[in-house]
């Protein structure tokens, strides 16, 4: 081979991975031809094979590294050589129909000079970049480009139309497809290569004043018969027969509001469907021209209406509400069942090939699958969308699959329903927002877009996203624990191979879209642990969060306080630097004295009074460096002892100190010491300023919050002096409430079907009475220290009559009663014997008052009083029961 | 500015000639339990009050009528919601008789059975009377619920609703239910839908809608009512809550920069929906010097890079008498960063029309110009057909009136 003959091409515009790539596999055997030839024509050297692996459009590069290596793989088993230049499609041995092209050049392909290539194609698995290579005017390189963009692989093109497009539909034999706009209303040619233009209609709808369509149906009538229906943006439905003549061949204008979608029936080739905005759906026979449309009476504006592919009676209608329903043309008057399916409008639905499932797409953001031969009215899966679907459809073949276009959304995802939350595939079809979708078969899906583009596109082939994401993540808690997780895939492409049966209950009706009888879910291989990181002592961090002192002013004990807590804590260092603080600061503990340094040859020590000479003792004393006797000399030496009227300033500055000390720890990420630092310091005048002292307030708060220190948080926001930290707590309080057997807060935006009522994860009623076992709601009454709780009237009732709790739990709730119990019997007895001072229970705060039982209900204020007493009163009477565990209790009094 | 008592204060649909014109006046009526929400609803829609205002709202104790003049004119009916419609001194002929449109206003965040059971007898009393009456249920208070408890109690209350009636024999009874909330658009979103279902001119509305945009390369119009930000009419395409969100903000920047920058004519704009007298002063500001004009027109290229570019101007075109026929006309562009304009055109006294295009369609300015030009003269055509048939029936009813009158004066 002579390589100084051959050129290597490198299209610029392939990334340089996948051109690396592309290099090595041409240049190892077969240098590629730049020539350029038109498809077929040329019958020289055109031994190429090509596989398509990705055909992106736009080519957005994000998939060619992992997917050349394994089209590479795949195609050194291909061995279908196409001889000549014409289109030829192969299957590889390993199963799936890849694109074998006999693209002369079209591709980057190879052109084997002088026969030495032939026999053994070469394949260039570049991932979907290969039709960058410049044959042509390519549609992705030339949106405006009015004419057909020959690109190298079938199936993969675009087709600029002028005008914006916003609906397609395709002949019965899928070799022309009709697109409309708002001033475009054509019928194209399609074939594997490109598209073009047929029959431009546009013309006779200006004569008719049909600007342009928001809808187009193709009728499955072919031949003479064949005949398309578009909604005219003013209204009407035109019926053109295009297959004898292109001429409007009936206007529909019966509907007074606008028609929002029509819809041939599959079976029944003459009847049409529109939905319409003055709330009916009409059926019209389009053989009988003057015959009115059958009227159903939705009451509700239409948005959409589909046919069941297998049935020729049964219709399913989308509406503004958000409901489908389904009716039956046998009995027009009355619809059939009707269920709530979106939050908003109904934006599309399509019916399942197998004509039993329904998907639906609506305003609320998603794409909703139903059984509609279930009762239940529940949708069986839901998939989330990025905007709401402008269009959805099913991919034939692919019983799990679909694909939708987005408002305002330029790319087009097919989702598998098994695996909701990540697209199969994502299209780079288009610039601008796709419009409108159709599969042209179980591989090729046609777009329109508002970028004026008509596109086709494979995607067979195309990367699946989910092979994208990365499989492993990390967090980490405030118990120094580091939990993760990695993804255990089984490689590219495992989807199939990750699905588990469906979890929960064995529902014996459940069919799975296949027509399976197991309803199958994505469940993602992962493996995850949890790696204690030991990076944070935590207990020392509660022990010294709960009994650090952050009292600003007494810096000298608040000091020695905190320096012996986190002495306790083992926080050494902490202790260390607490007794320094309280050195530097202690020397202000007699603010009448400075001790100031005077010149090194200053020998003498001047001492004013006694007093004085104490005060330096006292320093000594803390001082370590004054300590040894023998320096002692030296020192005072050096310092001079004045008394200083006013005003009192410090001679030496700590400020440097204890800046590097907080830096120190801030550096550390010990935002407690710097918080406590801070606090403690707080009144010091000339404290050094730190920028960050705002973060490491919020910070140490929200860690406290962690360790659910709350108290603590409060107390060290309330000490703050920066606004927006003291502030924090003042505004927006949300107080949550919990339920007291899990304490499992029960928010209020619980998106469980019992509301607030009941715990979602222990399943118990909150708050119930214990008398009547039900919710109560409104004014809750508890025992606090039994803390079973009641209706109001309930206990008023129950307490009239008997001491103990209700619960049977043996606590003696309301011992008044058994006083008043005693004394009855005392009274019936007519026994004289005073002893009931021993029942008498002196810590009890209602001990004098004596309720005879039919005051209960002679005077209900006082004891609704003497309730509300026992139940509210108690908890913050301090001579009752300080020590009686306080159990947390359920808030509910509305 | 306060729009709280525009209404009953007006001289000419006062409460003494309601009876004459209530054919022409749809009436809405918000019922519901007590503490439901429905005077909250009622203030802040019609209003103006902000919603947190409403928690210090007393409870309503009588039916408290409230005449809307609006683009078209209603009556809004708020009921005390222990009213009790079994009570024999009732009088359901007189309140169901005449009523275009029942909203039902649901607690949701309260449980709801005791709601639905009264939904149930004030539907089953209401259609019994007056069977055109269109039921209407806001599943209110949504805010504070999470998205997938919403659809479940929409779902819920839809279900329990509709098997109840039908077991009533009711099928027919169409309901209508939306989630609302006061503190987001929903309610406006949710009486924009009511509203609309009880102006006869809707189709034709749209339908002249749907052409604007078709012909101009608008994405989305609407044709809303100022005060109440409740869009009328838009065109056949459907409302996706940001579009109307954006274009309900907007009014409120364009009402809040008129009042800033507006010459004295704002000073009679808040009155301007009281006063029929004032028929011609519009409610944006009106700006001194013609040139205005030309400068938001050129300054609105440069302002692409800014977010939001405020080429607001208005009254321009009363400089020009020949174009604009002697109407004040406030007129304003935003210009949004991500190539989205909204261009709000004053249509008359209470209706503006607002649309979304994109900025390279609005290199045609002109055009739409033209266009919603030509859009308010169709307006204008339609709405003077209603104007002529009341003058109409004014004139017969005072002819009427006179006959008896003579009539009277004969026998005497």
């Amino acid at each position: 081979m002579n390589r100084d003959m051959l050129k290597l091409r490198k299209d610029p515009t392939i990334p340089p991975s996948a051109a690396a790539t592309v290099n090595t596999s041409t240049t190892n055997a077969f240098p590629v031809s730049p020539r350029l030839g038109n498809t077929g024509g040329d019958s020289r050297g055109n031994r190429s094979g090509r596989q398509r692996t990705s055909p992106k459009g736009s080519g957005a590069g994000n998939n060619a590294p992992s997917n050349s290596a394994s089209s590479n793989a795949s195609v050194a088993s291909t061995q279908h050589p196409t001889t000549n230049g014409g289109p030829a499609v192969g299957y590889n041995t390993l199963g799936s129909p890849g694109y074998l092209t006999g693209s002369n050049g079209l591709g980057i392909g190879a052109s084997g000079g002088g026969g030495s290539s032939a026999g053994s194609p070469l394949v260039t698995g570049n991932g979907g970049h290969s039709q960058q290579d410049g044959t042509g005017p390519s549609g992705n390189q030339s949106p405006l480009q009015p004419s057909t963009s020959p690109i190298s692989s079938p199936n993969t093109f675009r087709f600029d139309t002028n005008g914006a497009l916003w609906a397609l539909s395709a002949s019965p034999d899928y070799a022309s497809v009709a697109v409309v706009g708002r001033d475009v209303l054509k019928i194209l040619n399609v074939t594997e290569w490109g598209a073009e233009e047929a029959i431009n209609l546009k013309a006779v709808g200006v004569r008719n004043n049909f600007a342009g369509s928001t809808d187009v149906k193709w009728g499955p009538t072919t031949g003479r018969d064949a005949k398309i229906a578009t909604i005219g943006t003013n209204g009407p439905i035109v019926i053109w027969d295009i297959g004898t003549h292109n001429k409007i061949g009936r206007t529909i204008k019966e509907h007074t509001r606008s028609v929002n979608r029509i819809c041939f029936s599959p079976q029944e080739p003459n009847l049409l469907l529109s939905a319409s905005s003055d709330s009916t759906i009409r059926l019209w026979d389009l053989r009988v021209r003057d015959k009115p449309g059958v009227i159903m009476d939705a009451k509700d504006i239409v948005r959409e209406v589909q046919f069941n592919p297998t049935s020729t009676h049964d219709i399913v209608a989308g509406y503004e509400s958000g409901n489908i329903q389904r009716w039956d043309l046998r009995n027009p008057l009355v619809g059939e069942k009707k269920f709530m399916a979106h939050m908003g409008f109904v934006t599309s639905l399509d019916y399942h090939p197998s004509g039993r499932f329904l998907a639906s797409g609506g305003r609320d953001r998603t794409i909703k699958v139903w059984d509609m031969e279930d009762e239940k009215r529940r949708e069986i899966h839901t998939i989330p969308t990025i905007q709401y679907t402008s269009k959805v459809q099913w991919r034939p073949n692919r019983p799990y699959q679909l694909a939708a276009s987005f408002k305002d959304e330029s790319t087009v995802q097919v989702f598998d329903v098994r695996r909701p939350y990540v697209p199969l595939h994502v299209l780079y079809q288009h610039d601008k927002d796709a419009t409108s979708i159709l599969w042209k078969d179980s591989d090729v899906i046609w777009t329109v877009s508002k970028d004026k583009t008509f596109a086709s596109a494979l995607v067979k082939g195309q990367t699946v996203s989910a092979d994208l994401l990365p499989g492993g993540k990390a967090a980490m808690n405030c118990y120094g624990q580091l939990a993760f997780t990695v993804s255990t895939k089984a490689g590219p492409d495992s989807f199939e191979r990750d699905l588990v049966p469906k979890p929960g209950r064995p529902n014996a009706k459940a069919v799975a879209l296949d027509g399976s009888s197991e309803p199958m879910v994505y469940r993602t291989r992962q493996t995850g642990g949890v790696f204690d990181c030991e990076l944070f002592n935590h207990e020392a961090f509660i022990y010294c969060a709960q009994n650090y002192s952050m009292e600003a002013g007494n810096i000298r004990e608040v000091c020695e306080h905190n320096s012996n807590v986190a002495w306790q804590a083992n926080k050494y260092r902490d202790s260390q630097a607490w007794t320094a603080l309280k050195l530097f600061f202690s020397e202000m503990a007699e603010p009448a004295i400075v001790v100031s340094q005077v010149d090194a040859v200053a020998p003498e020590v001047t001492t004013s009074a006694g007093t004085k000479e104490e005060e330096q003792q006292d320093d000594d004393d803390d001082i370590d460096t004054l300590e040894a006797g023998a320096t002692k000399p030296v020192v005072r030496s050096l310092f001079a002892i004045k008394v200083l009227d006013a005003p009192i300033k410090r001679n030496w500055s700590h400020d440097d100190t204890i800046r590097n000390m907080l830096e120190f720890y801030a550096d550390q990420g010990e935002v407690q010491m710097c918080v406590t630092i801070l606090l403690v310091l707080a009144e010091e005048e000339d404290l050094p300023q730190f920028d960050l002292s705002q973060h490491w307030f919020s910070s140490y708060i929200d860690l406290l919050s962690r360790f659910k220190l709350w108290s603590i948080a409060t107390a060290v926001s309330q000490a703050c002096k920066d606004d927006r930290i003291h502030t924090m707590n003042q505004d927006s309080t949300t107080i949550h409430t919990s339920c007291s057997s899990c304490m499992k807060p029960i928010l209020t935006r619980a998106p469980s079907s019992s509301g607030f009522w009941a715990c979602d994860r222990c399943r118990k009623v909150l708050s119930s009475c214990s008398v009547c076992h039900k919710t109560v709601r409104g004014i809750f009454t508890w025992c606090t220290q039994c803390s079973h709780g009641f209706h109001l009237q309930h206990a008023q009732e129950w307490f009239s009559q008997s001491a103990e709790c209700p619960t049977g739990c043996g606590h003696q709730c309301f011992p008044e009663m058994l006083k008043i119990q005693r004394e009855q019997e005392q009274m019936s007895l007519r026994l004289e014997t005073p002893d009931n001072e021993t029942l008498h229970d002196p810590s009890h705060p209602h001990a004098h008052q004596h309720f005879p039982p039919r005051s209960v209900h002679s005077h209900p204020q006082q004891e609704l009083a003497s309730n509300q007493g026992h139940s509210t009163l108690r908890a913050t009477d301090s001579d009752a029961k300080a020590s009686s565990p306080l159990s947390y209790l359920p808030y509910n009094v509305v | 500015m306060s729009y709280s008592d525009y209404g009953d204060n007006d001289p000419i649909y006062g409460d003494d000639l309601a009876d004459e014109d209530r054919e022409s006046r749809p009436r809405l009526m918000l019922m519901g339990l007590r503490r439901s929400g429905k005077s909250s609803i009622q203030r802040v829609v019609f209003h103006k009050m902000t919603p947190t205002e409403t928690l210090f709202l007393e409870s309503t104790s009588k039916i408290n009528k409230d005449n809307i003049h609006s683009f078209i004119d209603f009556q809004v009916w708020d009921f005390p919601g222990q009213m009790d419609f079994f009570d024999p001194t009732f009088d359901t002929t007189a309140i169901f008789g005449e009523v275009g449109a029942l909203v039902f206003v649901i607690d949701s965040q309260d449980d709801y059975m005791e709601a639905l059971a009264r939904l149930h007898s004030t539907v089953v009393a209401a259609y019994r009377v007056n069977p055109n009456i269109t039921f209407e249920v806001f599943i209110h208070k949504v805010d504070g619920l999470s998205e997938d408890y919403k659809i479940d109690t929409q779902r819920d209350i839809q279900q329990t609703t509709t098997d109840e009636l039908a077991d009533a024999g009711l099928e027919n009874v169409q309901l209508a239910f939306y989630l609302t909330s006061i503190y987001d658009h929903s309610i406006f979103e949710a009486f924009s839908k009511v509203i609309q279902k009880l102006i006869p001119q809707l189709p034709t509305l749209e339908n002249l809608l749907n052409i604007l945009c078709a012909n101009s390369g608008i994405e989305k119009a609407f044709l809303f009512d100022v005060i109440s930000k409740i869009y009328i009419a838009t065109d056949s395409s459907p409302v996706d809550s940001q579009s109307y969100e954006i274009c309900s903000d907007m009014i409120d920047v364009i009402i809040d920069i008129s009042s800033i920058y507006g010459r004295a004519a704002i000073g009679a704009k808040s009155q301007g929906y009281l006063d029929d007298q004032q028929d011609q002063e519009d409610w944006s500001h009106q700006q001194d010097g013609h040139d205005d004009y030309e400068d938001s027109n050129g300054g609105g290229h440069g302002h692409s890079q800014a977010v939001v570019s405020n080429s607001s101007r208005a009254g321009s075109l009363n400089n020009q008498p020949a174009q604009s026929g002697g109407n004040h006309e406030a007129f304003s562009v935003i210009k949004m960063g991500n190539g989205t304009v909204l261009y709000l055109r004053e249509v008359n006294k209470y209706l503006a029309l607002i649309c979304l295009l994109r900025a390279e369609t609005f290199e045609k300015q002109g055009l739409i110009d033209y266009n919603v030009h030509c859009f308010k003269e169709a307006m204008d055509q339609v709405f003077e057909l209603k104007r002529a048939e009341r003058t109409r029936r004014e004139m017969e009813a005072n002819q009427l009136l006179e006959q008896q009158h003579n009539g009277l004066y004969g026998h005497g």
